[in-house]
């Protein structure tokens, strides 16, 4: 055997994590104009999109692969969840599902079965929408899709996993104001997201209140079909795969569904700058900026991709390589119906280091950067987003995400020749509309912190 | 319960009625020829992604390495990343890199080093041309071999600072002796340092030739322009004679005896590691197989393995595994345990091993769950093509080709008397080195010794290693 072991079932459960939009940041970067595109923009033609037994579809069939992905996208997520039950509803929900196996196959012999197969069945919640999934090698989906039917429609709700997962979420939300990287963006989506769908986070007293009959009561009220979207990549035709749904999941109920609005905060409109007590003397500053980003369906999401990799490039520069002030300065995006930026560092200089960054935001507000140096590095950045999809749990991730954020699955394949087309004023012209407003939370010692220069963008 | 029974019988008959199906679900097929100077191609097609990967894999590595060569293996791959006849500076071969959207890598093990581009398809021509110029025509400038060296000796302490580091060359030294620096791709810190020009333009003389070399194409290409081109570059790549004409490096002689290795780690547990000399490709090809089917059978979820070591608490980590090897591949079974459970958890592991050959050790269910699994995770593995070249160029360099492309179906031969064989020619009675890394932080052992914490079944005078 070749050493270092690739397990793939944590690989797609990862990767839903990573999509889920519920606090973890990703760097991922696909093509996004929201309007209509020709196959010449996108590398990828194949995809097909259909609805069966009224399960909105999307599929794209490789015969190459020796692997199958399905998962079923179920919108609403988080925000979605009603205001009298607990806010931790859906995160238990698509855990204990997935953890259970079905009221007709155990979960020891369910799990057995999975192992033997080497299927991967899991459940992740996300704020707009959750995601139930399914990855195996084509030789055993019909096995597997029996299975994932089956949980899909059936589910068992084990006691066990339900209580043994409820004492673990329980330590976690405990111990969350511990580690001041965690609780800076913990306080940072308290204060950006007040009043906005995004911004009901669980607490203990949410998670107190789980009980088994409430988990079953919120899967009924999600589990219809208004709310899917199947998205499904591997060798399997249209035909197999829609014989497939109308046998198993027909006779799931229609239900309604209407998204929720999600326009960006009020705290995205004016800057912050916010300092939380923390419980022990820290060594060092914990410094976190959110400011609103464009979503992928904007029109002007390329300009700012190409302007945040310059930014960052600058930040990490000036402020590690030039001054050492920090470690690993980061500029990031946090996808999602609403989309926010992220600056964030560990420094004892704060106002020096915020000096650093604002002249920087100043720089690409001010100045025409280079055609050419626009141009630099571009394939490379091409070659690593394709290498991020190039298997079929990644392609269905980003396909059934495109769909849900974009409205277009086109948007789910990064485009060079957008992305190429990027010039020096539209990138001016992002930094002037985007690099503003930010909101800090700075967690440490602030005696000494200028606010009204943290305000002053 | 009747419905469950019912719907647990319909998934077995399931699983019965797709075994025969399963059995020729095989890995992504690929092309293969030979150029006339003596470079083997394979080329993989997959359009799911629009990009290529082209890899090239030699076999040089570590088990080329006497001791005043450890770890040059390492340094020449880092050189292949920087000047070369036509890209004469490093400057100008990382800007090449950026013009082409390459994402480039090396990996230097014990019986292979990898080169390898991941580059939009459009571009695949000009990166076949990239690849030829700098496997063939290295500069070996002295400035970047200063250069470099810092670079792998950085990357030395790196791996130094990890607190297993010293404890795991210590057991590696005992598992292999006086043959060390042939299973040390990193290398030796004086053998790093007094690398030259010339010790790297022997190393391309003797093991950078193209019938010493595999050349991988894999992604959104067409195998017949791959024919096409490939002659067109990499044709002026000279043969030169069979490196390993002669046989090659003698394999590692077995080990005399058992041997306890002792060290301390800043790490609140205690870590076991146990070693084998396992079976070798070229003397007991079967065996590399049998033992990939008996390290599935003892690690899965179900099997008293496991559930004796790690269910019950003893052990917070387990795992046992074999490392497919043209020159001895090492068995090794690993332990993570707490201070106060180390005297159970060695007597429980023992106990086990006394039972491996047990005829009701593992049921005919548990031997065909082995090979299922391993075979899906085999099947896994090739989807990634940026990734799977890299499991091509292992394979190809430690099995051969035909090896892996057999493998799926050697699994399925396996036979309780293959695994039988198995444990009596290289686990049971055989020696082995036990390595015990105590927690700085816990309770001194007392009277560590192979009689204490050793396989009671092969009671030896303790000796410990230094």
């Amino acid at each position: 055997m070749k050493q270092g072991m690739w397990f793939r079932v944590w690989g797609i459960v990862g990767m839903l994590m990573l999509i889920s939009a519920c606090g973890t940041t990703h760097t991922t970067n696909f093509s996004s104009l929201g309007e209509k595109h020709s196959d010449e923009e996108t590398p990828v033609s194949d995809v097909q999109e259909f609805d069966a037994a009224g399960i909105h579809i999307l599929m794209r069939q490789s015969t190459a692969s020796p692997v199958v992905t399905a998962i079923l996208y179920i919108k609403g997520g988080d925000v979605a969840t009603p205001l009298d039950e607990p806010a931790s509803s859906e995160y238990f929900t698509m855990k204990i599902v997935a953890a259970s196996g079905t009221q007709r196959i155990g979960k020891d012999y369910f799990r057995k079965k999975l192992y033997r197969m080497q299927t991967g069945i899991g459940g992740e919640n996300g704020r707009d929408y959750s995601a139930l999934s399914l990855d195996c090698i084509r030789e055993n989906f019909d096995t597997s899709w029996a299975y994932f039917s089956d949980m899909i429609r059936h589910p068992a709700f084990d006691s066990v996993e339900f209580v043994n997962f409820k004492k673990s979420v329980l330590v976690g939300l405990s111990s969350r104001e511990d580690e001041p990287g965690a609780y800076s963006e913990l306080f940072a989506d308290s204060i950006y997201f007040v009043g906005h769908p995004y911004g009901r986070n669980y607490s203990i007293a949410d998670v107190e209140q789980e009980n088994i009959p409430l988990l079953k009561k919120h899967f009924s009220e999600i589990m219809v079909k208004k709310r899917f979207l199947l998205s499904v990549v591997g060798n399997i035709s249209r035909e197999e795969l829609t014989k497939k749904i109308e046998a198993t999941l027909a006779d799931l109920p229609d239900g309604d569904y209407k998204p929720i609005a999600v326009s960006p905060p009020k705290k995205a409109f004016s800057p912050g700058a916010y300092f939380p007590p923390f419980a022990r003397k820290l060594p060092t500053d914990y410094m976190l900026a959110y400011y609103l980003a464009p979503t992928k369906g904007d029109s002007d999401y390329y300009a700012y991709l190409r302007l945040r990799n310059f930014f960052g490039g600058f930040v990490f520069n000036h402020i590690r390589v030039v001054h050492n002030l920090a470690y690993a300065p980061n500029v990031d995006d946090r996808d999602g119906r609403t989309a926010v930026g992220t600056i964030s560092l560990q420094t004892p200089y704060v106002d020096s280091a915020v000096k650093i960054i604002y002249n920087d935001v100043d720089f690409f507000q001010q100045n025409l950067i280079r055609e050419s140096a626009i141009h630099e590095g571009i394939a490379g950045w091409a070659t690593r987003n394709y290498m991020n999809v190039e298997t079929t749990a990644e392609q269905a991730v980003s396909l059934g995400q495109a769909v849900i954020e974009t409205g277009d699955w086109h948007n789910a394949f990064f485009s060079y020749k957008k992305l190429g087309e990027v010039t020096s004023q539209q990138i001016v012209d992002a930094a002037n509309k985007y690099l503003r407003n930010f909101n800090w939370v700075i967690v440490g010692d602030t005696t000494n912190v200028d606010r009204k220069l943290l305000e002053s963008r | 319960m009747y419905i469950r029974f019912l719907f647990s019988t319909i998934a077995t008959l399931l699983f019965y009625l797709i075994a025969p199906l399963a059995a020729t679900a095989q890995l992504p097929p690929w092309t293969r020829f030979t150029l006339d100077n003596g470079l083997e191609v394979l080329v993989v097609e997959n359009h799911l992604t629009p990009i290529a990967t082209i890899e090239i894999a030699v076999k040089n590595g570590s088990f080329t390495e006497p001791p005043e060569y450890n770890g040059l293996s390492h340094l020449y791959e880092h050189m292949f990343f920087t000047s070369n006849a036509r890209d004469t500076t490093e400057d100008n071969f990382l800007g090449r890199v950026d013009d082409l959207g390459i994402v480039y890598n090396g990996q230097t093990w014990e019986e292979q080093v990898e080169y390898f581009f991941t580059l939009p398809k459009e571009n695949l021509e000009d990166g076949l041309d990239f690849m030829a110029t700098a496997i063939t025509s290295p500069l070996f400038k002295p400035d970047e071999i200063h250069k470099q060296k810092e670079v792998v000796l950085g990357e030395f302490d790196r791996n130094e600072a990890n607190p297993f580091f010293k404890f795991n060359r210590k057991v590696e030294l005992a598992l292999w002796d006086g043959w060390i620096s042939r299973k040390e791709p990193l290398g030796e810190r004086p053998a790093i340092n007094a690398a030259t020009r010339e010790k790297l333009l022997y190393i391309k003389g003797k093991y950078y030739l193209p019938n010493n070399a595999l050349l991988i194409i894999t992604g959104d290409v067409n195998t017949g322009d791959i024919r096409r081109l490939i002659p067109k570059y990499f044709l002026r790549w000279q043969r030169g004679p069979n490196p390993f004409a002669d046989g090659g490096p003698k394999r590692v002689p077995p080990l005399a005896k058992p041997i306890l290795v002792l060290d301390t780690v800043d790490e609140p547990r205690t870590t076991v590691e146990i070693r084998w000399h396992g079976p070798s490709i070229g003397l007991d090809d079967k065996g590399t197989y049998v033992a990939d089917v008996f390290s599935f059978i003892l690690t899965q979820p179900e099997h008293q393995f496991t559930k004796a070591l790690q269910e019950s608490g003893l052990a917070q980590g387990l795992n046992f595994t074999y490392y497919t090897q043209r020159q001895v591949g090492p068995i090794k079974a690993d332990l993570i345990t707490t201070p106060d459970h180390l005297d159970s958890a060695m007597k429980v592991f023992w106990a086990q091993l006394a039972k491996f050959d047990d005829p009701n050790y593992y049921s005919d269910e548990e031997i065909e769950t082995a090979k299922s699994v391993l075979r899906t995770q085999t099947l896994l593995r090739s989807e990634k093509l940026s990734s799977f070249s890299h499991e091509l160029a292992f394979w190809w360099a430690a099995a051969g080709l035909d090896y892996y492309g057999h493998y799926l179906d050697d699994l399925s031969k396996v036979t309780r008397q293959d695994i039988a064989d198995y444990i009596h020619r290289y686990i049971k009675n055989k020696p082995y080195v036990l390595g015990i890394a105590q927690s700085k932080l816990g309770h001194v052992l007392t009277e560590p010794s192979l009689q204490k914490y050793g396989n009671p079944n092969m009671q030896t005078k303790t000796e410990v290693q230094p």
